[in-house]
């Protein structure tokens, strides 16, 4: 899973990276490394996401969706749940964590 | 609040300085960005990791820039005192004054003392951290790449373990104070882009004694107990032992119940009232771990819900007949905060979140039955688990 989840994200920047001139060889360099013809995350790695994220502490899982799926800055998000900026950051690294720990027994999804 | 909230997400640059020596947790991120719904319109699909890529250069350039021109003396000797072999062996330990152990009949309270044991090795890239608390080991991990903090050993003593030598090496550390009178000689050291440690270092030895990183709350310290580089030995990377899977759990559903019942149950609790809080609402909640030796496993528990004239917030507690991660028992087996469980009569407390907002997690087993108390106040949570324990 994470395995697959990593070569998507290695291609999504590839693509970004064949935007910006400046970063062409970088560009040339990676993409002789890549395999991956995929552009975009399958619907297995976001239905493991999504049981993934739901299984997180209340706590952790809030601080995730409000930072990657509303956007708000981590003071934001801080004042929303009562905190600390530097707890929510803290809480928001230990759920990507657990994240990975999580999708890495799930296996790839078919 | 934050109105430009349909800026291109991964210009923001909070995501990228905090996981910036992370490609795995970028990737997740991006994933997640790109694949759960957004609760507001939905930003540009641009990459993290093409922001985190630029912002390694960003940071590559200013590091040559402020490129330290003090690089002799006193970080030559400590250099040398650590440079005799490959491998960089330490201890490191700091207690923590608002994560305790309390006992119920005299008060008297032990902080938590953390111990980090840590071998890096700087040509293999290869770190190995066993961690204790309370002198009981409940982590030993064997990173390949030590690019980051695993999940059980502080990231702090990691980028030490792995920082240090590196940083005296490369000119990545200045002398703040050479020492004078009962004060030791400091330094700074670049342990990662997004960190600097402030190095106490041994008149005598020249080795670290401390080190320390600023948090939120205030400053972090931790005490080099040994530090040592050798040659590589054949124990110091064994692949870890077999760790048990992570566990976790849930509530998968709840009823409302009345005080009879929870009488009833057999299970600890501190009766209808005590210390001015009122039982006011119980709840039966079937519970379920996953993960571990033991596989899916269903379980109950009682959640209560107390309050006080004296307090507006309220006082829960959760009890079960066995640790149930759903309930706050990490790993079932472990307090909230990994600490192993307290010995009967005593109470695990943990402070979550800083004053004014504070929280305090107290558990305790008692009588066969495993109790989490959630209150706002440490006073209460003691209270509680006194009266459950009949120490009131």
């Amino acid at each position: 899973m994470l395995a697959w989840l990593y070569t998507v994200a290695e291609r999504r920047l590839i693509d970004e990276l064949r935007r910006r001139s400046r970063a062409a060889e970088t560009v040339r360099e990676l993409a002789r490394t890549s395999t991956d013809r995929h552009s975009h995350y399958t619907v297995g790695i976001a239905e493991a996401l999504r049981v993934s994220i739901a299984g997180l502490p209340d706590e952790q899982r809030t601080v995730v969706v409000m930072k990657l799926l509303e956007g708000r800055t981590f003071a934001e998000v801080a004042a929303a749940v009562n905190s600390t900026e530097g707890a929510c950051k803290m809480r928001f690294s230990r759920a990507l964590r657990t994240l990975r720990t999580r999708l890495s027994e799930d296996g790839l999804p078919t | 609040m934050n109105r430009d909230r349909r800026k291109r997400f991964f210009d923001d640059p909070e995501v990228l300085k905090l996981l910036r020596d992370e490609p795995e947790l970028l990737a997740i991120a991006d994933a997640i960005s790109q694949t759960q719904p957004h609760r507001e319109a939905r930003r540009p699909r641009v990459s993290v990791l093409a922001a985190a890529l630029l912002g390694a250069v960003l940071v590559a350039v200013s590091a040559v820039a402020f490129w330290p021109s003090e690089h002799g003396g006193l970080i030559d000797r400590a250099l040398a005192a650590v440079s005799a072999g490959p491998v960089l062996h330490a201890r490191s330990e700091r207690t923590l004054p608002n994560d305790v152990v309390v006992d119920l009949a005299s008060g008297q309270e032990t902080p938590t003392r953390i111990e980090i044991e840590t071998w890096f090795d700087q040509q293999a890239r290869e770190l190995r951290s066993r961690v204790w608390r309370n002198g009981v080991r409940i982590a030993d991990a064997l990173q390949q790449e030590a690019s980051a903090a695993g999940p059980d050993a502080d990231r702090a003593v990691v980028l030490f373990a792995r920082g240090y030598r590196s940083a005296l090496e490369s000119g990545h550390a200045r002398v703040v104070s050479s020492g004078g009178g009962a004060s030791a000689p400091r330094i700074t050291v670049d342990v990662s882009p997004d960190m600097t440690e402030v190095v106490s270092i041994d008149r005598e030895t020249h080795k670290p004694r401390t080190f320390a990183v600023p948090t939120a709350a205030g400053k972090e310290t931790w005490q080099v107990l040994s530090v040592a580089s050798r040659a590589r030995q054949r124990t110091d990377f064994l692949p870890e032992a077999r760790r048990p899977a992570f566990v976790r759990g849930s509530v998968r559903s709840q009823k409302e119940i009345a005080g009879a019942q929870v009488r009833s149950s057999g299970l600890a609790w501190p009766g209808p009232r005590f210390d001015g809080y009122a039982l006011v609402r119980a709840f039966a909640d079937r519970l379920v771990a996953e993960g571990g030796a033991a596989g899916r496993r269903a379980g109950r528990g009682l959640r209560l819900a107390y309050r006080s004239p004296r307090h507006s917030q309220p006082l829960t507690i959760q009890v079960s007949r066995r640790a149930e991660p759903a309930y706050g028992f990490a790993e079932g087996r472990l307090t909230v905060s990994f600490n192993p469980l307290p010995r009967l009569g005593k109470i695990a407390i943990v402070r979550v979140g800083a004053p004014p907002g504070e929280r305090w997690v107290g558990q305790l087993e008692h009588a066969g039955s495993f109790v989490t108390i959630r209150s706002h106040s440490k006073a209460s949570v003691i209270g509680a688990a006194r009266a459950i324990s009949g120490n009131a």
